[in-house]
């Protein structure tokens, strides 16, 4: 028990020990998407897909509920199954066995939704482009709100991503211009 | 002087006029044989007392279009001297049949079946010839490993997806429990389907390969120096472990003596992989048992190590380090003083972690006899890595057939003989201290010198050559044979998961369900790896 506590005071508070995302490479998230986010306002429940990606993404994934990146604090929760989700993270090229499942994955998640598509296989099949066992990128197959690109993109990223995604106008402050005369 | 063991004189003294010829391929000897002889031979091979081979890796390769034939390749591994002993066949023109011989060496299994898929070739009285990569619903006649299969083709369905057939055990009160492919956590595709009576498990039947990309396709594609981007992609845990295995595979070909430095840095990069992925694991089977204050901390440390990765070499998951001909990414001797230091505070770090979760009696009481391997059943299944040495089974690539700068660097394997949850634990725990420990021995030993050497051969096309990486999770494999122009004709990768991912099935009987993601943590197998 006190060993427990002891090593808890040792290592403190370990959020936000990270290096920043590289400078130079900003996120543009086209404004329909962050009007779609809105709904959400500040919390956000992902859902994640892999459809054949090499694991990398899916360990950024993990990632980021580590107490280093903690995305809980920034309002953003994984869910374990599709049917809680806001928003669904599909990761990896789509294989012609996962194309089916993705969809049924699509079709379960209740509107409004958003997709995300992590990585540069989810993107545009990367590496796997063209192969008889990929189906195509996850735009394809359902629509994409957003993209993260990068092979795997870091955590830092991500949630840059994420952050500028959900930076769209919200009601109250469209409200509050619309009566303060300050645009 | 006691006349030292030649397992091919011994087989040519037995089998004589079965066997065509033999030859040596960069030091592996090979025992051509006709197909109706193969049955005995490897047999014999397996169940020998003084051979005791295990199937380590069977692969056909179309010859096509340069021959008309295919070829069948058998890879054992020795279980005294840990040599390796090849026994090659060949399929003449139309002859699509060949002898299983699954019924007497159970490790071949899975790859008659993946042969049956890829290559349309039969293995004759294989007790189940379902289909492995190729789900239902794939077209009939696609083998997508011949030669004349356009490698951008598109396949159209035949049937909706989602049509599984396993094998089921029917009775009262009997329940089928379907998992997957998608999972409730942030994990890859599988579906798993278990047979349940009351709380135990009667039977776990996996259906895997739903991350199928065409990998060994692609491959084909790629000329000898192009491949290491797709070998790092293949896992993306073990990116270095996989682009290890291919370059060793292509300087073999080119006979391309790596220089000393390249050597060691490839080691402790090597080790650096095992560290990250063997904190998370620890981690991640304590949050499987709920005890989420462990999970917290290795991912703490995990993270840690990454960000060292990231610091070091620009990639967190060691990306783009490995070269053909050596290493692409130095270290001066700040950065390693600097790798050092952090890795000691994170051995600190992880000690003091290990005494809170060792006396941690309700953790302890969900690892002990939960998800039991037995050693013989190991053995049957040819079980690899980490996994097999948690079950008694002595085999490290590391110090069996030292690879990178091994030859000079001894290595302490550790090993359990219980074979449950937490016998793999204590192998990964010994793992990480065991991986600092070389990292400060390389830091004594590391020589200066060039990083890189160029090729001095243009091999025939023709020629292949065999590696293997003792990568975290267990040997990695490949095998690669060049085509026209330095193209490859074939590669065929195995990561440990194919061959561990069977074992599973057996690992779990008699458990209760709630365990099932616990055992399947230690084991620790990819997906993306397996399903190629």
């Amino acid at each position: 028990m006190f060993k427990i506590l002891k090593k808890s005071f040792k290592t403190g508070i370990v959020t936000g020990q990270y290096p920043p995302a590289p400078a130079g490479q900003k996120f543009s998230v086209a404004p329909t998407a962050q009007k779609k986010a809105e709904l959400f306002r500040k919390s956000l429940t992902i859902r994640e897909v892999d459809t054949g990606s090499c694991n990398a993404c899916e360990m950024e994934m993990n990632a980021l509920a580590n107490p280093v990146y903690d995305i809980e604090r920034l309002g953003i929760h994984i869910a374990a199954s599709p049917r809680h989700a806001d928003a669904l993270v599909v990761t990896g090229p789509v294989t012609v066995s996962m194309e089916g499942p993705l969809k049924d994955v699509f079709k379960t998640t209740p509107n409004p939704k958003l997709v995300i598509a992590l990585g540069d296989c989810a993107i545009n099949c990367g590496i796997f482009k063209g192969s008889y066992g990929v189906t195509g990128p996850v735009d394809q197959h359902i629509p994409v709100d957003v993209r993260i690109p990068g092979c795997p993109p870091r955590p830092s990223e991500i949630i840059e991503a994420l952050t500028e995604l959900r930076k769209g106008v919200t009601t109250f402050t469209r409200w509050f211009r619309k009566f303060s005369g300050n645009p | 002087m006691e006349p030292v063991f030649n397992p091919v004189e011994h087989l040519q003294c037995l089998f004589g006029p079965a066997i065509n010829r033999v030859s040596t391929n960069h030091g592996i000897p090979v025992v051509h044989v006709p197909t109706n002889q193969v049955l005995p031979i490897t047999r014999y091979i397996h169940a020998n007392e003084e051979l005791r081979g295990t199937l380590s890796l069977l692969w056909a390769v179309d010859r096509r279009p340069r021959e008309e034939r295919y070829e069948l390749w058998y890879l054992f591994t020795l279980a005294e001297s840990k040599d390796w002993l090849m026994v090659s066949t060949d399929l003449p023109g139309e002859e699509r049949l060949f002898e299983s011989i699954t019924p007497k060496i159970h490790a071949a299994n899975w790859y008659e079946r993946e042969i049956r898929d890829m290559f349309g070739l039969i293995a004759q009285g294989h007790p189940d010839l379902r289909r492995l990569v190729r789900h239902n619903h794939w077209p009939k006649g696609v083998h997508p490993l011949h030669t004349n299969f356009p490698w951008n083709s598109i396949l159209q369905w035949r049937q909706p997806p989602g049509s599984v057939d396993g094998h089921f055990i029917h009775g009262e009160g009997v329940f089928e429990v379907p998992v997957g492919p998608i999972h409730a956590g942030i994990i890859e595709p599988g579906h798993f389907r278990f047979t349940v009576a009351g709380e135990p498990i009667m039977h776990l039947d996996l259906q895997h390969f739903w991350k199928h990309r065409g990998v060994e396709k692609l491959f084909e594609q790629q000329t000898l120096a192009g491949g290491v981007a797709l070998a790092e992609r293949i896992s993306g845990d073990t990116t270095l472990g996989h682009s290890l295995a291919y370059c060793q595979a292509v300087e073999t070909l080119w006979e391309i003596h790596v220089p000393r430095r390249a050597r060691y840095l490839r080691s402790v990069f090597l080790e650096l992989e095992r560290l990250h992925n063997h904190i998370g694991d620890v981690g991640g089977i304590c949050n499987d048992t709920a005890y989420a204050l462990a999970h917290a901390h290795c991912s703490r440390l995990k993270e840690r190590v990454l960000q060292l990765n990231d610091r070091l070499t620009g990639s967190r998951f060691l990306r783009g380090v490995n070269c053909v001909g050596g290493v692409g990414i130095d270290l001066s001797t700040d950065q390693f003083s600097e790798l050092v230091t952090e890795l000691e505070h994170i051995e600190n770090d992880f000690t003091e972690l290990e005494q809170i979760i060792a006396v941690n009696a309700s953790l302890i009481d969900r690892f002990e006899s939960t998800g039991i391997l037995k050693k013989q059943t190991a053995w049957d299944h040819g079980v690899v890595g980490l996994v097999g040495r948690a079950s008694g089974i002595d085999r490290d690539l590391r110090r069996d057939r030292p690879f990178a700068a091994y030859d000079e660097l001894p290595v302490r394997v550790a090993g359990s003989s219980h074979g449950d949850v937490r016998a793999r634990v204590q192998v990964r725990v010994s793992e990480i201290h065991e991986s600092i420990r070389l990292i400060r021995e390389i830091q004594r030993l590391l020589p200066d010198g060039p990083l890189k050497s160029d090729r001095q051969v243009a091999p025939d096309a023709g020629a292949w050559a065999l590696s293997a990486v003792e990568g975290w999770r267990g040997e990695i494999l490949y095998f690669l044979m060049i085509g026209e122009h330095e193209q490859i004709h074939r590669c065929k990768v195995r990561d440990p998961s194919f061959v561990n991912w069977p074992a599973i099935q057996m690992a779990v009987i008699g458990n209760i369900i709630p365990d099932f993601p616990l055992i399947n943590k230690s084991f620790s197998l990819s997906y993306a790896g397996n399903d190629l």
